[in-house]
């Protein structure tokens, strides 16, 4: 894995800030001007079928959200507002967004924040994710220890890494830290 | 002036001052520690606490509350993940401004405001008490669904350019707060089967996954062979200069106003005043576009708000008798087996006790601030760690921190997908901040609303002024700031002049 600082906009690396061209103070984000990529990307708009496709996952969730609470108990006859209205509202509200999200997707085709998605990337990605799934499996027979040495050290090889340091004394210092600070003053059974 | 004597010179003991330093110790740890809430943390301490006497006691968990809210901002701005969710909001400005290189003076304001925030907090606490209380016992169902309304505006905000796709993520962020029981009739709702799910979709398993998990792995699907990633390494300055400081002035006070009001208001905590104070301090800016990229008052709002919240909840924990938030509740429960029986009439019969509270708070903050500023070097390291290292130290203390929360695999499972979940969001370009406030808002308007109407019927909200008033600020907050960019758009294309081809 190389998780490089991120070429995106830096109101969009936060939760909540705005998605924005690469200009102004990102300019001078390191690693934007190591790997220049995105800025050449970046000229090249999304086709439309990509957000109306969106648009259709979207709306399938207010579909599911509609069916889903037409399973639920209806409010009683007092005129309360029983326990399938709130979804119902939102299984609505979904189709609505779906119908603005395919709307806008028309009007402006949008502009991507990230640099694209690689083979290799995705490689590593696939390679997390199974590292992942294997040391939540073997979690539950082995101690917490030796699981995690062994995972910390994995990942850190399929990452790119290499050598002892990397691949005995950097996952022995994280499962010391992790284990001293989870497994020892928290007290949480690892 | 007696009770006042008494209560700051029963603070005089060095014992308390042996249990301040454990504390603040702890709490700053364990606020770092993404997972691990202060919440958690109080409660552990709570079983040791018990043995001592209540004052040495109530220091140790004050210490931990105050040092958690200092110490969770670190890994909000250096890895996008919030160590605790009070600082959710901090990532909004916190993690850009690292990745411009500018982390130390980020991590240094945050500091200083996150102490002015806690000492406004304090100073209400021990002025503002009971009338304050009075104040938070007119908040019914409806006064509070109309308060969650106003929060909920707050997604236009948060979605900055993107307003659909915000709206869309607020709404499936308001859907996953309906999963679990019923909050009136206890039916389950959209659990699929898992019974961990009947109270709800954790809350912290699905922050981290949205934040640190899908930050790692939107950079690690990009990634090129032979490429060696370049650590950040430039730290900029630690100290704000002149400029800056005076820009933290009023994000500050608006930050520090919002968590005081928040604070007062049971059930609502740190999370919710950080993202009202952000998307106030950015509604009042003079340049609301900079926030979201790196902007200091767009930390300093949310950080100084979040630790306001600490002296208005126990403001209402004290003068009521209800726990104003989470951790709260915790040591509600430790005082009353001290024999400490919090509630408007603790402040006619232990008024020392009260000014001995915000002495033990007052003297937590200044530990943890200095505490704060004196590991910056040695914390800003972490950045300069090469990248692929950093990527394994994020997932691993994600993945245990969200174990140790309810010591559950399933938690785990589904950080992942909300890590997923997070990743797709990015790459399909929907803001998480609505998701999230959805979330977080979703149970409070639903509960309320039913509530509201079951007891007062339709007309719950028209008998409420301080509704009402809630409503109409609601609707100016939807409507004013985009008229306000509306005309700032038009006039500014009135002075450009027209380009002659």
């Amino acid at each position: 894995m190389s998780p490089r600082i991120s070429v995106r906009p830096a109101g969009a690396g936060g939760t909540g800030g705005p998605p924005v061209e690469p200009t102004g103070p990102d300019a001078a984000v390191p690693g934007n001007a190591v790997d220049g990529h995105l800025d050449a990307e970046a000229r090249v708009p999304y086709g439309r079928a990509r957000d109306l496709l969106v648009a259709a996952v979207v709306a399938g969730c207010g579909v599911l959200t509609l069916a889903g609470s037409r399973g639920l108990p209806t409010g009683g006859d007092d005129g309360s507002l029983g326990p399938d209205w709130w979804p119902t509202v939102l299984g609505l509200g979904l189709l609505l967004a779906a119908g603005g999200i395919a709307a806008a997707g028309l009007l402006h085709r949008a502009v991507p924040d990230d640099e694209s998605v690689t083979r290799h990337g995705l490689l590593q990605l696939g390679g997390l994710a199974a590292l992942v799934i294997c040391y939540g499996s073997a979690w539950q027979y082995f101690h917490f220890v030796p699981v995690t040495f062994v995972f910390v050290a994995a990942l850190t090889a399929v990452l790119g890494s290499r050598g002892v340091h990397a691949l005995v004394v950097f996952p022995a210092v994280i499962v010391g830290l992790t284990y001293g600070i989870f497994g020892l003053l928290l007290r949480v059974p690892l | 002036m007696n009770a006042l004597a008494e209560g700051l010179g029963a603070l005089a003991d060095p014992y308390i001052g042996v249990c301040l330093v454990i504390g603040v110790l702890l709490g700053s740890l364990v606020g770092a520690v993404p997972g691990v809430t202060a919440t958690m943390a109080v409660a552990l301490a709570a079983g040791f606490t018990l043995t001592l006497d209540p004052l040495p006691g109530l220091a140790v968990l004050l210490s931990i509350y105050v040092a958690a809210q200092f110490g969770d901002r670190v890994p909000s701005i250096l890895i996008n993940t919030p160590g605790t969710p009070a600082s959710i909001a901090t990532t909004f400005d916190g993690y850009p401004m690292a990745k411009q290189g500018k982390a130390g003076i980020a991590l240094t304001s945050s500091a200083l405001v996150s102490a002015i925030g806690s000492l406004t907090g304090i100073l209400i606490l021990v002025f503002l008490a009971q009338p304050l209380a009075g104040f938070a016992l007119q908040f019914g169902p409806i006064e509070l669904f109309c308060l969650v309304v106003f929060g909920l505006t707050m997604m236009v905000g948060v979605s900055g350019g993107r307003i659909v796709k915000g709206l869309g993520a607020g709404l499936f962020g308001l859907l996953l707060g309906v999963v679990g029981r019923d909050p009136i009739t206890g039916d389950q709702r959209f659990t699929l089967g898992f019974d961990e799910l009947a109270s709800g979709v954790p809350f912290i398993a699905a922050i981290i996954g949205l934040f640190g998990i899908a930050e790692v792995t939107n950079q690690l699907v990009s990634a090129r062979p032979g490429r060696v990633p370049q650590p950040i390494s430039q730290l900029g300055r630690w100290w704000p200069n002149r400029a800056e400081t005076r820009s933290l002035v009023k994000p500050t006070m608006i930050g520090c106003a919002v968590g005081s009001v928040v604070g007062v208001v049971p059930a609502a905590g740190g999370d919710i005043a950080g993202v009202v104070a952000w998307d106030q301090a950015r509604r009042t800016s003079q340049t609301p576009e900079r926030f979201g990229k790196g902007a200091l008052e767009g930390v300093a709002a949310p950080d100084s708000a979040s630790c306001a919240t600490m002296g208005g909840s126990l403001t209402t924990t004290l003068a009521v008798g209800v726990p104003g938030d989470s951790v709260m509740a915790v040591m509600l429960g430790s005082m009353v087996v001290w024999g400490l029986q919090p509630g408007p009439a603790l402040f006619v019969t232990n008024p020392d006790l009260v000014y001995s509270l915000a002495g033990l708070m007052t003297l937590a903050t200044l530990l943890a601030l200095a505490l704060a500023l004196m590991r910056m070097r040695g914390v800003i390291k972490l950045l300069a760690l090469p990248p692929r290292y950093l990527a394994v130290v994020v997932v691993t203390f994600c993945m245990v921190g969200t174990f140790a929360v309810q010591n559950s695999v399933f938690d785990v499972a589904l950080m992942w997908v909300f890590g997923l979940l997070g990743l797709l969001m990015r790459r399909f370009g929907f803001p998480p901040g609505p998701l999230v406030l959805g979330l977080i808002l979703g149970p409070l308007a639903e509960s309320n609303l039913r509530r509201a109407l079951l007891i007062d019927g339709g007309d719950a909200l028209f008998s409420s002024p301080i509704g009402m008033t809630l409503i109409a600020l609601s609707l100016l907050a939807v409507t004013v700031q985009p008229l306000r960019s509306s005309m700032k758009g038009r006039r500014s294309r009135e002075r450009t002049p027209t380009p002659v081809v």
